[in-house]
């Protein structure tokens, strides 16, 4: 009975479909054929169950085939097997915890059913409605454990299980809220045979004198006397199980039963490669996790689990063939690790234009076929041993990057149990190794107890992950990845450049003349100042009010934090501020420092031959330093190796001319590394450069068209002080250039290479600097106005670091520019490196493009 | 963790939560395998005398403690030091020492003894006693940081397997409520009770200490003393509030008992 198509309904839409599902098909799915003869019907619609009490499935999107609505139907109507097999005499044993090694061993015995209790930590969010965690409450098993509390509670209620003859718990190498669930079951008078579950330990250098082997199922290494010891812990549930039905259990039975289970795990393991392999799944999420929770105890049915796998199976490869799916067109691909407690948590990820590539719902071990050239338990013990739950987190990480590798997941969610004592732990790890191994990203979070809907935190995040997986697809980072970690780069560069026997010189500020540095064969290096952690040192000896900028330079000479402090064979420093003008005197004890005097008054007559002298004291200074002599040669080539970069920078910064935006704001502040002159740098920007072409070509834009064009002016950013830019951009906006000194302005020109006197040249370019600390710096206004012009800006925000007086008084002369010469919208934000205003200044800027827009 | 964020030797050892013959002797091998390991890594010998001999003493004074706790002799507080001593300090001489102690230490003459179960006391949660102290009353220590790691049987046989031997005298310890199943713990607190005329039990457990937590309404049921639940987070800030609880509750204790 297969569809042609294959769509996402809703149970209301399954309910007015069942009119048409053939007698024939509904005859042929019946469940306890051996109780009652020809079997029981069981085909109803999820809205029906829904009607029943588990509500949630009103919310829910099913697969449109017969095959899943037999799947649903057959879970939903698991209650009424136990009840049934129950008033029939038969036995019914609750199984806690091993999840898929028990009922291979119970199913042997004849007439019984096996369920697993803990299975009904859904049971709540089904119903949306919280009856059983209140009844667990009443018996002490509060919030601060995981949903595994439900299963006492409808211990106490019976209403999805008759009183089990026995509950098999297994405990031990297993989480707490399990052992004390099943202690408080215990003790409401529930029969229960305890077993112990041992802790599979690593291999380890300390582990010396264990002898180690593999399962046969899952290729788990575990020590030699566990597996021992799993076998006699499963002999005495055989025992138990014998004396509480009061039947021998041979060989055989334990073999028929093996058998069996092996028929299912060997139908779920073929759907999963064939669903989750697959580009576009011809099955979707929330049918597959109940084919996988079917390989744990075959949902009190083991023969009818069977042609309930075998008929998804028919229209999974039919689908495969014809290239059905009911899923979106190349969906993204999400590895799920961790049960979703939320069945509704699929649902979303799919209506997000996802699809779950893999999973691990910490019954993976139930997948694995069990041998049957050994005994039955010896193959059991290896199933149990197989276990995720019983490893170390690092083991389990390992084995979920390598299922998300398999199936080309380019995501990982986790979702959380809220109150589980072990998923901290497991999170950490799993998003680290994935991270590591995968280098995809990763969403973790616990999912609150939310009858009715989903949070609405949830769904914020899973929003925005998948937005992430979205965007990954369209934009390459390759060459930002490079920038992003430059600063390893840029030491190890250094270093380098110290062996080989070239000097080092830190500077501060773009008005210190790198060619210089370079054409005496130093390497020219920008020192750290970007990072409110050393602003607390620096306040021992200078006074708080004083720019953050300033401090935290200063913090990082004190602690030594710098890579960098360290390799500088002197420091250049400048006269810009006071602040840092007297900073400087702080550190010329320790420190070989020479101070560039700026000429203030840039349009008096004599100011450019004061400054060229000040550039020639440098050169002079260095050339005492390093004890080489700086030719016009080589001033020459330096001028021309800076021109170069320069020039790949302002390249690059021009792509935030597009409309729509091709380059985010963010992006483009990465390429504020420290170190001129490193290889690297000019290759991966121009890598840079065509990966921005590429993106322009395919029309792969980076904000929505018409998002709000801001130009960014005033003190510097840097890594660890992009606050600004961040908030703009997680506004809508974009920040389309930077005209400060860490954006456009040290690019805006060249050095002249046709000037005879290159050192002129060099002065010359670096005496149009537009500062705040020049008197009167009309060169800021006319380059604004140059920027907001290119760049098509709609408003101008004003970047004051605090304390920082010349910019903030100046801030005044721009905001008169901006609004009244350019009509643009405009924002001074005054702030320091701290994140603790962040939400204030969101909140302000939101409001400006609110405005604009 | 430890091993690969800090470097440091690691030798995992399963405590089962059963206590079962089979259990037993896994946890017996896992010790041999310690041992072996520790042989093997550090070039050392087992010297199964000295380790008798160590476990001796260490009962010894160990039982003396338990005779002093039982007989209320000693402040809540003092014994608390007591029991902390005896789990940093060599045995050897322990004894004796604590003897000579006892001999210049004014006697403690409580108006009431309660029984204080659960989890550990450490450190941070000595305010309690504090308060019980402040009431004049004593405490016998049923927690896992009380009597319930000192109290335990050596076999007094010649020719025994001594590593086994030290492995089950540890695995039999009394009951802990991470056992299952835990019915001992109640029987134990029972019997206490019983043998005390203890006017009280306190609980005291740590936040997201599932063992103890859960088994906050079974412990009020299960008795026929009057019981308090003390839940506490090394947090300072809810000290004022739990001796308040404390403090009314030997209020209405005493109340009961005139």
């Amino acid at each position: 009975m297969i569809t042609e198509t294959a769509e996402r309904i809703s149970a209301e839409q399954w309910e007015e479909r069942m009119a048409g599902v053939p007698e024939e098909y509904r005859r042929k799915c019946t469940y306890l054929r051996s109780i009652v003869p020809g079997g029981v019907q069981y085909l109803r619609s999820p809205f029906e169950y829904s009607c029943r009490g588990d509500v949630l499935l009103r919310r829910l999107k099913f697969d449109s085939s017969l095959a899943s609505l037999r799947l649903w139907a057959f879970l939903f109507s698991e209650k009424d097997r136990l009840f049934l097999a129950k008033n029939s005499g038969w036995q019914i044993y609750a199984a806690m915890k091993d999840l898929g090694s028990v009922p291979v061993l119970s199913y042997a015995v004849p007439n019984s059913l096996t369920f697993y209790a803990d299975e009904l930590w859904w049971a709540p969010c089904f119903a949306e409605e919280p009856r059983l965690l209140d009844e667990a409450r009443k018996l002490g098993a509060g919030d601060e454990l995981c949903f595994v509390r439900a299963a006492l509670g409808a211990m106490i209620t019976l209403d999805y299980f008759p009183r089990p003859d026995l509950t098999i718990a297994a405990v031990g190498a297993v989480c707490d809220d399990f052992s004390a669930v099943m202690q408080l079951i215990e003790g409401i008078g529930i029969p229960t045979h305890w077993w112990e579950l041992p802790v599979r330990f690593d291999k380890s250098k300390y582990l010396v004198t264990e002898l180690f082997e593999k399962t046969i199922g899952g290729d788990s290494a575990y020590q030699v006397s566990a597996k021992k010891f799993v076998m006699s812990e499963l002999r005495g549930i055989v025992n138990k199980l014998e004396e509480v039905s009061g039947v021998t259990i041979t060989e055989l039975m334990l073999h028929e039963s093996l058998s069996r289970f092996n028929e299912i795990r060997k139908r779920v393991a073929l759907l999963r490669d064939l669903v989750y392999g697959s580009a576009r799944p011809p099955l979707p999420g929330l049918e597959m996790m109940l084919v996988e929770f079917i390989a744990i105890h075959a949902c009190s049915d083991p023969d009818e689990s069977i042609a309930v796998l075998d008929d998804l199976l028919d229209t999974v490869h039919y689908r495969l063939d014809n290239g059905i799916s009911a899923l979106a067109d190349n969906p993204i691909r999400v590895f799920w690790a961790m049960p979703p407690t939320d069945a509704s948590l699929i649902t979303l990820l799919e209506d997000l234009g996802g699809c779950i590539a893999g999973t691990e719902y910490l019954i993976s071990h139930s997948f694995y076929p069990l041998s049957e050239d050994v005994t039955v338990l010896s193959a059991v013990a290896d199933s149990v041993l197989d276990d995720p739950m019983i490893g170390s987190p690092a083991f389990r990480a390992k084995r979920i990057a390598e299922e998300a590798k398999k199936y080309g997941a380019e995501g990982v969610i986790i979702s959380g149990i809220t109150g589980a004592s072990h998923c901290p732990f497991d999170e950490k790890a799993i998003a680290r190794e994935v991270e590591l191994s995968l280098d995809i990203p990763v969403l973790s979070f616990d999912v609150p107890y939310s009858p009715g809907k989903l949070s609405e935190q949830v769904i914020n995040r899973m929003e925005a992950f998948m937005e992430l997986l979205g965007n990954l697809r369209k934009v390459s980072t390759a060459p930002l990845d490079y920038f992003r970690n430059s600063m390893s780069t840029e030491v190890d560069y250094v270093n380098e450049a110290k062996r080989a026997g070239r000097g080092v010189v830190g500077i501060y500020c773009e008005f210190t003349t790198r060619e210089l540095i370079l054409a005496v064969g130093a390497v020219p290096v920008c020192l750290c100042g970007t990072n409110a952690s050393t602003i607390p040192i620096a306040e021992t000896v200078l006074p708080a009010n004083l720019c953050p900028l300033i401090k935290s330079s200063y913090g990082y000479l004190l602690n030594n934090q710098c890579p960098f402090t360290g390799a500088a064979d002197m420091i250049v420093a400048e006269t810009t501020c006071d602040g840092k003008k007297k900073m400087y005197e702080l550190i010329a004890d320790a420190r070989a420092v020479h101070v560039l005097e700026l000429t203030q008054k840039v349009r008096d007559t004599e100011a450019f031959s004061h400054w060229l002298d000040e550039v020639r004291k440098l050169k002079t200074a260095l050339e005492e330093k390093f004890g080489v002599v700086i030719t016009d040669e080589r001033l020459r080539e330096a001028i021309k190796q800076m021109n170069k970069e320069r020039g790949l920078l302002k390249t690059a910064l021009s792509f935030g001319m597009e409309e729509p935006a091709v380059v985010t704001g963010m992006e483009l502040s990465l390429l504020r590394y420290r170190v001129a002159g490193v290889p690297g740098h000019i290759e991966m920007l121009k890598a840079f450069i065509e990966e921005l072409n590429k993106r322009k070509a395919e029309g792969k834009f980076v904000a929505k068209p018409g998002a709000p064009r801001i130009l960014l002016t005033g003190c510097p950013t840097g890594e660890g002080t992009t606050k600004i830019i961040e908030i703009i951009e997680e506004c809508g906006a974009i920040v389309v250039v930077q005209e400060t000194c860490s954006g456009w302005k040290p690019l805006e020109l060249d050095v002249d290479e046709a000037m005879p006197n290159p050192l002129t040249a060099i002065a010359e370019k670096y005496f149009a600097l537009p500062c705040s600390c020049m008197t009167p710096n009309t060169g800021r206004t006319e380059l604004i106005g140059e920027l907001a012009d290119k760049f098509k800006v709609n408003g101008v925000i004003d970047l004051v670091w605090q304390a920082c007086h010349t910019y903030n008084i100046e801030s005044h002369l721009i905001e008169k520019f901006v609004t009244d010469s350019l009509g643009l919208s405009f924002m001074k934000i005054e702030t320091d490196y701290s994140d603790s205003d962040r939400e204030r200044l969101k909140i302000r800027v939101q409001t400006m493009i609110e405005m604009m827009s | 963790m430890f091993d690969e964020l800090l470097g440091l030797e690691m030798h995992p050892i399963q405590l089962p939560a059963t206590r079962t013959d089979s259990t037993a002797s896994y946890y017996t091998s896992q010790i041999r395998r310690f041992v072996s390991d520790i042989e093997s890594i550090h070039g050392v010998r087992f010297n199964a005398d000295l380790a008798l001999d160590w476990q001796s003493q260490k009962q010894a004074s160990g039982t003396l403690i338990a005779e002093l706790a039982r007989s209320a002799i000693l402040s809540p507080l003092e014994l608390h030091e007591l029991l902390h001593l005896w789990t940093v300090s060599s045995p050897f001489g322990l004894k004796s020492f604590i003897e000579d102690m006892l001999c210049v230490a004014p006697r403690y003459k409580p108006t009431a003894t309660v029984i204080m179960a659960g989890g550990p006391v450490a450190y941070e949660d000595t305010f309690m006693l504090e308060e019980l102290e402040r009431m004049n009353i004593a405490v016998i220590p049923l927690h896992c940081t009380g009597l319930n790691m000192l109290e335990s049987e050596m076999p007094n046989e010649d020719n025994i397997d001594v590593i086994e031997t030290l492995a089950l005298e540890a695995f039999w310890r009394p009951a802990c409520a991470r056992q299952r199943p835990n019915a001992g713990v109640f029987d134990r607190i029972r019997n206490e009770i019983e043998s005390s005329g203890a006017s009280g039990l306190i609980v005291k457990t740590q936040t997201f200490c599932d063992h103890w937590n859960t088994e906050k309404v079974r412990l009020h049921e299960a008795f026929d003393i009057p019981v308090i639940v003390i839940d506490t987070a090394y947090s300072e800030g809810e000290h004022q509030r739990q001796a308040v609880r404390i403090e009314a509750f030997i209020e209405t204790l005493c109340i009961g008992s005139l």
